[in-house]
């Protein structure tokens, strides 16, 4: 906000230095902001520029050198950059500083021409950690947004898939690109969507983490609305379904909406494998999602209120296994489950040989020590232990840790009203994904409203072949994605 | 506002969970025996087990027997010994004494029915003796009463020797004028230390009236078409050889005509396919053989039956649900006719068509 | 402001999940207290009833295609005669949302919760109720296909129950005559109301008349099977004697059966049914709040569903026994002939001979 604000000293001044002196005066005499005089034939000028984030070879090999070379007639001429433009004001100027250009100022010239000579720092193209699949690409988004766009543009060679820039925050100024593919996604989606990222007023932002929260559409909600990736398949995917993604400089997720609740639940590694093998993980997934949510809350229910409807066989291991607890079923519950999160969210920060060792000391000391010192039931090991692992079976981390938190409520819930507090949990659960939406899109489509032909992408995995139309969720403009690829098998 | 909403839930908690019922401190019983030593008393004899765990099997732990005037208050009176807590849910077997099942046994079953937790799965036995002496006799290599005579019926009823039922399935016929109940009785065996099967007690308006052998049970479910898993005789064979057969398949039609001057008549066309189990004369292969044989076990499947009838008749219990036929075609009909009377009297005939279809892996 | 359109399936599945609630339970019983063994016979024709009031309604509403009775009602009979209306079907909408809140509360507490305070449940039961139906008729539409799904859980009864029936227990059919069939399919007519938002929800329905039509009979249709075999299934398991004291036959039959997992379904049963009786117990309080809502102006129906929902706990609370339950619900059985046929059969028939109809633009 400072130099915002800060009155623009009129146009630039004819004598390099003096512009030189104006830009160190607007920069609060920062010290990286540099200047190196130079003479161009007979002209003598100044380069402006801040040395933290100029490739300091860059400016040496393409501005430096050609300008001391006489022979030039335009400095246009000369100069062997790229991005060769003029600024017309000091806002400008400075904001093309702060991206590490170069400006440069000569004698009796009152233009201020700019450089594009930034320094690149890349980390490498890397396959993301917690996104792994066993086939499928390998490589995964960084932290820079033009090799993100590079990676999306490699991978759809269309004219149709626009990008658009915008500059967030107001003290970071973070380029975000919004990508879409005009010839698929729904016009009134684009439109929305920028209506919402034009709202956006704040200082910062960093990571989409924190437009993620401005734009989303119910930010009480437990469920995340916006699916984020790290993996350039999966964006492209979403993208050419018709939905709109959203990519932040600086951080290497890329956000996707409109989303729905299965968005989630499916992963790159159901593509890649055969269509039976994904349908099965894509069921075992929302199965792992119901015993994630239910099963402590289902476990305390039957213990402390329908003891009835434990088999025979087993009442009598549960009852030996519980008898001698001086808790009840939902505290018991509640210091295991509490246990599981603190190691993890431990184990999460460690660097990895140790977060190991911590998995294994909280997991089988704890675990073993727990029940013979007669705090814990054998049973309520094995209960928390298969939630939790129920837990890390979706793909997604945000919707994990959604999920975990999910199951608290539900466990107080049992605990009052055994089998009714599950029906009472599960309905408020299930209305409020019913009354969620993403965009304005439903959320729990295509569930709720029902879509029976959508399930063949959600409950299962179809053959890519049948899957002809795309979700009716996103209202692509263009619905059908496939036709009639295994013609040759009908003759 | 919404922090009030958010402290609902808390409150809730403080307020306590009011129909909780711990596993933890309820004291399940899995078998209870009933007796009726004199009238208006009725003994409630319970077994509680001890919770076993990964390392010691469950065990009985305590048998106590209460009384009082009705079964819930000599339940309550055996609430009083264990110290609160008794929990009938889990309950597995009810077990009646002989002489109590003479009487009426609906007053002691009522309980059960009224109560909406209470198990009516639980499979019910008529005992030869007081129903509480099965708990005091040992069992040999068995800790658990309930688990032992679960199983054993169970069993049973897989074989067809006794007739499939429970609290829930026996309830109807008792109340059925069309219909009678049957259960399945059991007896200690003193030198082998073990309860057995004995066969089926036979009820007439609600009150025991007779029993039948294990043989003839499944003879009788044979005509009712509710053959089970298994079901085998031995019937004998020739002059002095004896031949298992197991019953494959059995396919029986009842039909039952009501005369003008409401005689009744019930004819059991029965077709059965068996399979040979155990026959030493061997040589199955030759026609003639197995023609005789069909023969001969048709003959000997038409007596047994005919003595099952003979029993069912003399019991006065009409388990096969041949009223219920007559009031399926003319409830007026029924009315007039006074069945406790008219069905000892009825006409049953039996017709077995037998065929042998199976003979193991040898001739 | 656009409106909110449903699809075919969601009318379906709304009609469906109002009509079968509370009546799983006891409707065997109650139509066998009059009709004897042949009330599934009762249920059959009060199918046919049905079916006959959804053509006059769907007659009715075809000739004003866009607009809700509460919208056309002016232009038929009047501007006073319909406000009295509204006020009339809004009560009685209201009236029927108690009864089935406290049949809820009343079976909840003889089968699971002797000991729960009622009020604990009605509480959480209008909460839950309040949450979803301050909506609009979309995102209901949409929770209600969603718990439709539970529907599976009562085809596990049939599943379960087949092997115990005898049929010989509702033989000879017809016995009990025609008198009392009919008389017992006025009880069961309660148990199928439900058809008649249809004139709500008839110009909200994206479809063609003639599929409306369809998709509503279907429903009802649908209802009725699943309540004829209902009783069908529990005539057959036990004997017509033993069903004179079994108030709850449909559950209490489930009782009998033991699987290797869970050994009690009834308790999981009763669950699921405590989801059908909710959504059935929403409905009504969503069309009595959205009269409601006509009658005092507001722009949305919210605040009257709060009110009504509120009014709602102390008022199921008032009925305390099955007994009391019983002499409401005759009051309510009585009323609603009037309100599923005679008004909108009346309201047809004068539309006819004034020739009203919604101008085609």
């Amino acid at each position: 906000m400072s130099w915002r604000k800060r009155e623009a000293p009129g146009p630039f001044s004819e004598h390099p230095a003096e512009n030189a002196d104006q830009f160190t005066h607007l920069f609060s005499q920062s010290s990286d902001l540099k200047n190196r005089p130079f003479t161009f034939g007979k002209t003598s000028g100044v380069l402006v520029y801040i040395e933290t984030l100029v490739d300091a070879t860059r400016v040496e090999e393409h501005i430096l050198r050609p300008l001391s070379v006489h022979s030039y007639k335009e400095p246009s001429d000369a100069l062997t950059v790229l991005e060769f433009t003029e600024a017309q004001n000091h806002d400008k100027a400075a904001q093309a500083l702060l991206q590490g250009k170069v400006l440069v100022f000569f004698e009796g010239d009152r233009t201020c021409r700019v450089c594009g000579s930034e320094k690149v720092a890349l980390r490498a193209i890397t396959e993301p950690m917690n996104e792994k699949v066993v086939r499928g690409a390998h490589d995964g988004f960084v932290e820079n947004l033009s090799t993100n766009i590079y990676l999306l543009r490699r991978r759809v060679e269309t004219k149709e898939l626009v990008i658009e820039y915008t500059i967030e925050g107001k003290k970071s100024n973070t380029k975000m690109a919004i990508a879409y593919q005009k010839d698929i996604a729904d016009p009134e989606l684009v439109k929305e969507m920028k209506r919402r990222i034009s709202c956006i007023d704040l200082d910062m932002a960093f990571s989409p983490g924190y437009v993620e929260e401005m734009v989303e559409d119910s930010s009480l909600s437990p469920f995340p609305q916006l699916l984020n990736t790290e993996r350039p398949d999966r964006a492209v995917a979403n993208l050419l379904e018709g939905r709109i993604l959203l990519f932040g400089d600086g951080s290497p997720t890329c956000l996707i909406l409109p989303v729905t609740f299965f968005s989630f639940y499916q992963s790159p590694d159901d593509y890649n494998s055969r269509s039976i093998a994904g349908s099965f993980y894509r069921l075992l997934r929302l199965f792992a999602f119901m015993i994630a949510v239910a099963l402590p809350a289902l476990y305390i229910a039957v213990v402390s209120f329908h003891l009835e409807v434990v088999p025979g066989g087993l009442v009598l291991q549960m009852k030996g296994s519980i008898e001698e607890l001086p808790y009840p079923p939902l505290l018991e519950a509640l210091f295991m489950e509490l246990t599981i999160e603190l190691i993890r969210e431990a184990g999460i920060r460690l660097p990895t040989p140790i977060g190991q060792t911590i998995g294994i000391v909280g997991g089988l000391v704890i675990g073993d020590a727990v029940v013979s010192a007669g705090l814990v039931s054998n049973i309520t090991i094995i209960v928390v232990a298969l939630t939790a692992v129920a837990s890390f079976v979706v793909p997604s981390s945000e919707m994990n840790t959604s999920l975990r938190l999910l199951r608290f409520p539900l466990m107080v819930a049992t605990s009052i009203f055994g089998f009714y507090g599950l029906v009472f949990g599960f309905m408020i659960l299930f209305i409020h994904l019913c009354k969620l939406e993403s965009l304005g899109k439903p959320y729990f489509s295509p569930a709720a409203p029902l879509r029976v032909a959508d399930l063949k992408d959600t409950l299962i995995r179809r053959s890519v072949w049948r899957q002809n139309t795309r979700p009716v969720d996103v209202s692509a403009q263009e619905n059908v994605k496939e036709n009639d690829s295994r013609e040759w098998a009908d003759k | 506002m919404k922090g009030l909403l958010l402290m609902l839930p808390l409150l809730l908690l403080t307020a306590g969970c009011w129909d909780e019922r711990q596993l933890k401190d309820a004291h399940l019983t899995f078998a209870t025996g009933v007796d009726v030593p004199k009238e208006g008393k009725v003994d409630v004899t319970m077994a509680f087990p001890e919770a076993g765990t990964e390392m010691t099997p469950a065990t009985t732990k305590q048998v106590l027997t209460g009384s009082g005037h009705t079964f819930r208050q000599s339940a309550a009176s055996v609430d009083k010994k264990i110290g609160g807590g008794l929990d009938m849910s889990k309950l597995r077997v009810l077990m009646i004494g002989s002489e109590t099942a003479k009487q009426d046994i609906y007053p002691l079953l009522d309980a059960l029915y009224r109560n909406p937790s209470s198990p009516l799965n639980a499979k019910v036995v008529v005992t030869e003796g007081e129903a509480s002496s099965y708990f005091q006799h040992e069992i040999k290599g068995e800790e658990l009463f309930s688990r032992y005579y679960r199983q054993l019926i169970e069993s049973g009823e897989d074989r067809s020797i006794i007739p499939l039922t429970n609290l829930q399935l026996v309830c109807s016929p008792l109340f059925d004028k069309g219909t009678d109940a049957m259960l399945p009785i059991i007896a200690y065996e003193e030198n082998d230390q073990s309860a057995k099967i004995k066969g089926t007690a036979l009820f007439h308006d609600r009150k025991m009236t007779g029993e039948i052998s294990a043989n003839e049970t499944s003879a009788l479910l044979m005509m009712m078409n509710k053959k089970q898993k298994e079901l085998s005789f031995t019937l004998p064979a020739g002059e002095q050889d004896h031949m298992t057969v197991e019953v494959k398949k059995v396919k029986t039609k009842l039909k039952v005509d009501v005369a003008a001057d409401q005689k009744v008549k019930t004819d059991i066309d029965m077709n059965v396919q068996i399979s040979v189990l155990e026959y030493p004369p061997d040589n199955l292969d030759q026609e003639e053989k197995i023609k005789t044989l069909n023969e001969t076990t048709e003959k000997e499947l038409e007596r047994l039956m005919g003595r099952t009838v003979r029993k069912l008749q003399e019991a006065n219990c009409d388990a096969m649900g041949i009223g219920r036929r007559i009031i399926a075609k003319d409830p007026d009909q029924f009315e007039k006719m006074d069945w406790s009377n008219a069905y000892p009297e009825s006409d049953i005939n039996v017709k077995v068509n037998v065929e042998i279809i199976g003979n193991g892996i040898i001739l | 402001m656009k409106t909110r359109m449903i699809e075919p399936h969601q009318l379906f599945f709304i009609i469906v999940q109002t009509q079968i609630g509370i009546g799983i339970l006891s409707l065997p019983f109650v139509v066998h207290e009059i009709a004897g063994k042949d009330g599934w016979l009762s249920i059959l024709l009060a199918g046919l009833f049905v079916q006959i009031g959804t053509l006059v309604m769907v007659a009715l509403a075809a000739r004003f295609p866009d607009k809700t009775l509460y919208d056309y009602m002016p232009i038929v009979i009047g501007k006073w005669l319909s406000r009295l209306m509204i006020v009339l079907f809004t009560l009685f909408f209201f009236f029927t949302s108690i009864q089935v809140l406290s049949n809820f509360l009343i079976f909840t507490s003889i089968w699971v919760f002797p000991r729960t305070p009622p009020l604990v449940f009605a509480v959480i039961t209008a909460g839950i109720t309040v949450y979803l139906i301050r909506e609009n008729i979309q995102v209901i539409a949409r929770f209600y296909v969603l718990a439709s799904f539970l529907l599976v859980g009562i085809l596990m009864v049939f599943v379960f129950m087949v092997q115990y029936l005898n049929w010989y227990n509702i033989l000879p059919v017809g016995s009990e005559g025609a008198k009392a069939i009919l008389k017992g399919s006025g009880q069961a007519l309660f148990s199928l109301s439900g058809f008649e938002f249809l004139l709500w929800l008839f110009p909200l329905t994206k479809a063609p008349v003639k599929t409306k039509w369809k998709i509503a009979a279907g429903a009802s249709l649908f209802s009725t099977i699943i309540y004829t075999a209902l009783a069908l299934f529990s005539y057959a398991f036990f004997s017509d004697e033993e069903l004179k004291i079994v108030p709850e036959p449909v559950i209490y039959m489930v009782k009998a059966v033991e699987l290797t997992i869970i050994e009690r379904i009834d308790l999981v049963f009763l669950s699921l049914w405590a989801v059908f009786a909710i959504t059935s117990f929403m409905s009504y309080l969503y069309m009595a709040a959205s009269g409601a809502a006509i009658l005092v102006k507001a722009s949305n129906h919210r605040s009257s569903v709060y009110t009504l929902a509120v009014l709602s706990i102390p008022a199921a609370l008032l009925i305390k026994s099955p007994l009391d339950l019983d002499a409401y619900g005759g009051k309510i059985n009585l009323a609603s002939p009037v309100f599923l046929f005679a008004i909108p059969f009346v309201i047809w028939v004068v539309a006819l001979l004034r020739k009203k109809k919604e101008e085609t633009s």
